[in-house]
């Protein structure tokens, strides 16, 4: 019977095609605004998660996030060293300058001055070049997508990419292309430049205070996290683990920006969308079909088995729709994958929009369950 | 073998000063290998009398027993059990699924019956050859004419040999011939002397395969001549 079921429904074309499309739109809608926004949200933290080599991001105490930079005083490098527990601690600049480019062009930058004797912090995968070319003089680091897009020469008419031997000036200073490396795309989409730590102070504006940031390894068998709470103590500057600074960052665009409410709006919508036009499609489906479940009923089908037909057609269509709805995310995301659209699909994305479209079309099945709970099985006579 | 016991059999639909009572005090009786005919005009109560014979409909007073089963001491399910078992129906409107052929159509009471699709489609195959209807075997009910939608709601009705078959109106949509082609069937291929045959109608051209009629006016039986 529960085979029958299945034709009942799939033989009625238009009606399966009408559920089906509506949870596989909703499916979609789902997995492809929270695929963007979770994107969006890795782009944020992309800088630490290029950056593996340190196990404590040490800061200043007014510090929000990754790119809320307020700059400390060179000492405090030399006070978190000082605390027991951390192997090495090497500085890190970073900070938006303006790079012109041979065209007279102008563009900000994201500019990160490395530690000039261990590199610690330069750019994970070099596309072309070395990494220790980062020494010449002048010498900087552009990553891939910058070099070919905002400051190729006369962006945006004709584009003619940045290559290795180019030279540009940043903040009115010499800078010549060494490298081209693949860096996480930035959440601001600027190009990122590397260069040394000390270049970098020379390329910035003059100021007091330029130490960004002070990236911390413990000791062999210190805990990341013992270790930062030991430096807060002792220095009174902030101090996370990559993972709780990335939370740091991701709880503060959360928290202050409409990012994730807008795409909230675009789930929520789609969530909606999905349930009204597959429960309403699935229950006119049923309805349709009262006579021919109370025909079943009559015959001596008992009401347990008219329900697990429900709930094996709902199930069914569920399981196509999401299937449809996440395959077509999945090839969206793929496609996207050389644009500029961040596209992140998680396996708990998967999971939570199976769950969505499994609740669509439960309560579906339960609104029409009621019916033929209800339904009068003497329909059968009625002519 | 008695089939059916109806004594003083009510039913009412709707309660207070809206009551309407479909079913006064109906006494019938029907045996096996008996095929009875109930006529009388629209809103009568036939169709209320077969549901309670049928056990579909809950009655108020009265007995019916069915092969010495009384309704009134069954659960829902056992209820369910047994017409699935006993009972077989042929509707007015067919009430045939138009997504599945006429095979998985007649296969239904036998799958209900826990027999294997592959049995169960095999047996409604060879009943539909039986009854002529070798070329329609997979294809969808709704491109059948209504007389082979008839024969098809027929062998739907009897596949699983029950011992009581309800007919609602068969021949109320087809013409005289049809009509009576769907009756010779009921008559000659499916009663037997185990079995015994209702049958509500409208139609005086089929009441010359009754062996029995029976008139109901107002919600009461009364015995009809044949001639």
């Amino acid at each position: 019977m529960f085979l029958y079921a299945l034709k009942m429904l799939i033989n009625d074309r238009a009606k399966y095609i009408g559920i089906v499309m509506g949870l596989s739109f909703a499916s979609f809608i789902i997995v492809q605004q929270a695929s963007i926004f979770v994107g969006l949200m890795l782009r944020t933290v992309g800088f630490i998660q290029d950056t593996p080599q340190p196990d404590v991001w040490v800061m200043d105490e007014k510090v929000q996030f990754i790119d809320d930079v307020k700059p400390m005083s060179d000492t405090n490098l030399y006070r978190v060293r000082g605390v027991d527990g951390v192997a090495w601690a090497v500085p890190l600049y970073k900070g938006i300058l303006k790079a012109r480019l041979s065209s007279g062009n102008y563009q900000n930058c994201n500019l990160i001055g490395v530690d000039s004797g261990t590199l610690i912090g330069a750019p994970p995968i070099m596309l072309e070049g070395n990494i220790v070319s980062l020494r010449d003089p002048d010498a900087i680091i552009v990553d891939y997508v910058g070099a070919n897009n905002k400051l190729s020469f006369d962006f945006p008419i004709n584009q003619k990419p940045l290559v290795v031997g180019d030279v540009i000036e940043i903040n009115d200073n010499r800078a010549k292309v060494v490298g081209i490396c693949n860096s996480a795309r930035t959440f601001q989409s600027q190009p990122v430049v590397y260069t040394t730590f000390n270049r970098a102070l020379n390329f910035a504006p003059n100021e007091r205070k330029l130490l960004s940031f002070v990236l911390v390894k413990g000791k062999e068998g210190v805990n990341p996290k013992e270790l930062a709470k030991k430096i807060r103590k002792t220095t009174g500057l902030k101090a996370f683990d990559a993972k709780d600074f990335r939370w740091l960052t991701i709880s503060y665009y959360l928290k202050y920006t409409g990012i994730p409410i807008n795409f909230g709006i675009a789930v929520l919508l789609g969530f909606i969308i999905g349930t009204a036009i597959a429960g309403q499609t699935f229950y006119n489906f049923t309805l349709d079909n009262l006579r021919y479940f109370a025909t079943f009923r009559a015959m001596g089908a008992p009401i347990g088995m008219l329900r697990k037909m429900i709930l094996l057609q709902s199930f069914w269509v569920g399981a196509i729709g999401w299937g449809l709805g996440t395959g077509a995310a999945s090839i969206f995301g793929f496609v996207s994958k050389f644009s500029e659209l961040s596209f992140v699909l998680t396996w708990w994305l998967f999971l939570a929009s199976m769950l969505a479209v499994g609740f669509i079309s439960t309560l579906s099945s339960f609104i029409s369950l009621r019916k033929i709970q209800k339904m009068d099985a003497s329909i059968v006579f009625k002519s | 073998m008695e089939a059916i016991r109806c004594e003083k059999l009510c039913k009412t639909y709707g309660s207070g000063p809206n009551a309407v009572q479909a079913v006064r005090g109906v006494d019938l009786q029907v045996n096996t290998g008996e095929l009875l005919l109930i006529v009388g005009p629209s809103g009568s109560g036939k169709t209320t009398l077969i549901s309670l014979i049928a056990g579909i409909l809950p009655y108020e007073e009265g007995e019916c027993r069915v092969f010495g089963e009384e309704y009134k001491e069954m659960t829902e399910e056992k209820k369910t059990t047994f017409r699935k078992n006993t009972i077989g129906f042929v509707f007015q409107s067919f009430n045939l699924i138009p997504m599945l052929t006429a095979t998985e159509n007649v296969a239904v009471p036998l799958l209900l019956n826990g027999i294997l699709p592959p049995d169960a489609e095999k047996k409604a195959r060879e009943l539909l050859t039986e009854l002529d209807l070798k070329d329609k075997l997979d294809i969808s009910p709704k491109e059948l004419s209504g007389g082979q939608q008839q024969r098809l709601a027929i062998a739907r009705g009897f596949i699983h040999e029950p011992k009581l078959i309800v007919c609602d109106e068969p021949t109320a949509y087809l013409d005289h011939k049809t009509g009576d082609m769907v009756m010779d069937i009921l008559k000659n291929k499916v009663l037997n002397k185990d079995r015994a045959i209702i049958v509500v109608t409208h139609d005086p051209r089929i009441f010359s395969y009754a062996d029995r009629v029976v008139h109901m006016e107002d919600g009461q039986l009364s015995e009809k001549s044949l001639s």
